[in-house]
């Protein structure tokens, strides 16, 4: 039995729709009939294509923007929001400039940002786009491109939806059982109970995994890559990435909580962007955007 | 003969996808966020031509890098695809073509899952847990107007971008 890479990957590619599952199924069936594939790899191809079905995109943007509510709530509870009306506007205003420049600028509740008041340097992305960023980290950003650097490190997070890549998958399962009783209009005790289980269980799962055990180091390489695009897309300087994380290697202690505890160190991450001349060259910090920087962060 | 057999499975799945494309593109999907704007040109920034609220349905026309033409109430105009899924709410019958918003109780049913419901028997067992500020957070927003001013006083350029 031999087995054909380009076939495995088409069917696999096919797979990835949920649309044309039923292709998949009868791609890999023509495919066993002719001997291309065993019964097991047929199966395998299957299954991938039901396990893509199933998998987190399942979550409708409603519901993510439930889940991310449920999170955030856990982190103004945990990290006492900074009540400064001046301040947050001006950061709703970089971080929602950037987010319409994103490949995902509609999500249902739309992008909001808020200010931590923590000396501790760290930041927060709810999934549907509810960004916390804590006055330690802007403590980092000497200008508006560098706090730019950092909210859209926060969208590509959102953008990339690893928030909800971070629920386990039998969470989902569980929720889609539920969902799927035929009858009711709205939930019984019964239903209501398994349900808000299953989304404790999300929340726990995403909020164990932004605060405590971060993301893998592939989707922080994959935050900075987005976020020095977004910033080059709306003319901020993507080098204001460097600055911020140079700033940040230099505040960071060993025993820091944090970005020192859920993200790479900020010299793996400057490492994984040298490939980029324009993360390399000589900062330049435009004149026009430093007066609202000072006048919105500066005593932060 | 196995190449013959290869090669008619690729084929095979080609025609599928090139015939799925224009059927698609005819479809009516709906809105999937709480609010859109419907832009006359597909741009971030682009003059509102109306704004559509969660569960309309859109008719599709075209796709151009991210964005759909779509005609809604006799207007038409370009959704970023963000804001559009192939179905957020099912149709009653007889309603395949309107372009009304889903009711109420079709949106209920639609959003079963992580909804409003299970937030507020979520928020019953987690008292402590601060929704107020995230209630707070959410009306923190900013307009076309305030944003384009933003980026134009400093110097930005997003708002030629396309995207």
């Amino acid at each position: 039995m031999r087995t054909n890479p380009a076939v495995l990957c088409v069917a696999l590619l096919l797979s990835g729709c949920a649309a044309l599952t039923q292709i998949t199924d009868i791609g890999s069936q023509i495919a066993v009939s002719t001997g291309y594939l065993s019964e097991d790899q047929a199966a395998s191809v299957r299954k991938s294509s039901q396990a893509l079905e199933k998998a987190f995109t399942d979550i409708t943007p409603e519901q993510e923007y439930y889940i991310g509510r449920a999170v955030g709530a856990g982190i103004v509870t945990s990290y006492r929001p900074f009540n400064a009306p001046d301040a947050n506007l001006y950061v709703n205003k970089v971080g929602q400039s950037l987010a319409r420049v994103s490949d995902l600028p509609e999500t249902f509740g739309g992008y909001h940002f808020l200010i931590l008041d923590s000396d501790e340097i760290n930041a927060f992305a709810a999934p549907g786009g509810l960004i916390f960023v804590s006055r330690g980290l802007i403590r980092c950003c000497p200008d508006e491109d560098a706090l730019a650097a950092v909210l859209a490190h926060e969208i590509g997070h959102v953008q990339a939806k690893h928030g909800l890549q971070a629920i386990k998958k039998s969470r989902i399962t569980d929720a889609l059982t539920i969902i799927g009783t035929e009858g009711a209009r709205s939930f019984g005790g019964a239903e209501l109970a398994s349900l808000t289980s299953a989304f404790e269980g999300s929340i726990s799962d995403v909020t164990a995994t932004l605060v405590n055990s971060g993301y893998s180091r592939s989707f922080e390489y994959e935050a900075d890559r987005i976020a020095v695009d977004l910033l080059a897309r709306i003319g901020y300087d993507p080098a204001a990435m460097r600055v911020m994380l140079e700033q940040m290697q230099q505040r960071l202690t060993p025993d820091s909580g944090g970005f020192g505890r859920t993200h790479p160190a900020p010299a793996d991450r400057l490492k994984q962007l040298t490939s980029l001349p324009d993360v390399r060259r000589v900062h330049q910090r435009v004149a026009a955007r430093q007066p609202r920087f000072t006048s919105a962060l500066g005593r932060i | 003969m196995q190449q013959w057999i290869k090669g008619a499975y690729l084929t095979f799945c080609t025609v599928v996808l090139i015939l799925a494309i224009p059927a698609m593109a005819a479809q009516s999907w709906q809105v999937a966020v709480q609010k859109a704007a419907v832009r006359q040109t597909p741009q971030v920034f682009g003059k509102i031509a109306t704004t559509v609220n969660y569960g309309t349905t859109v008719e599709v026309q075209t796709e151009q890098k991210g964005w759909y033409k779509v005609r809604v109430g006799g207007t038409s105009g370009w959704l970023h695809s963000s804001a559009l899924a192939r179905t957020v709410a099912p149709l009653r019958a007889g309603t395949q073509n309107a372009n009304v918003a889903a009711s109420q109780e079709e949106l209920t049913l639609a959003g079963k899952g992580f909804n409003s419901q299970v937030e507020d028997a979520y928020r019953q067992k987690n008292r402590n847990l601060d929704f107020a500020w995230i209630d707070r957070m959410e009306k923190m927003t900013v307009d076309d107007t305030q944003l384009q001013q933003f980026l134009l006083r400093g110097d930005l350029d997003g708002g030629a971008h396309a995207n």
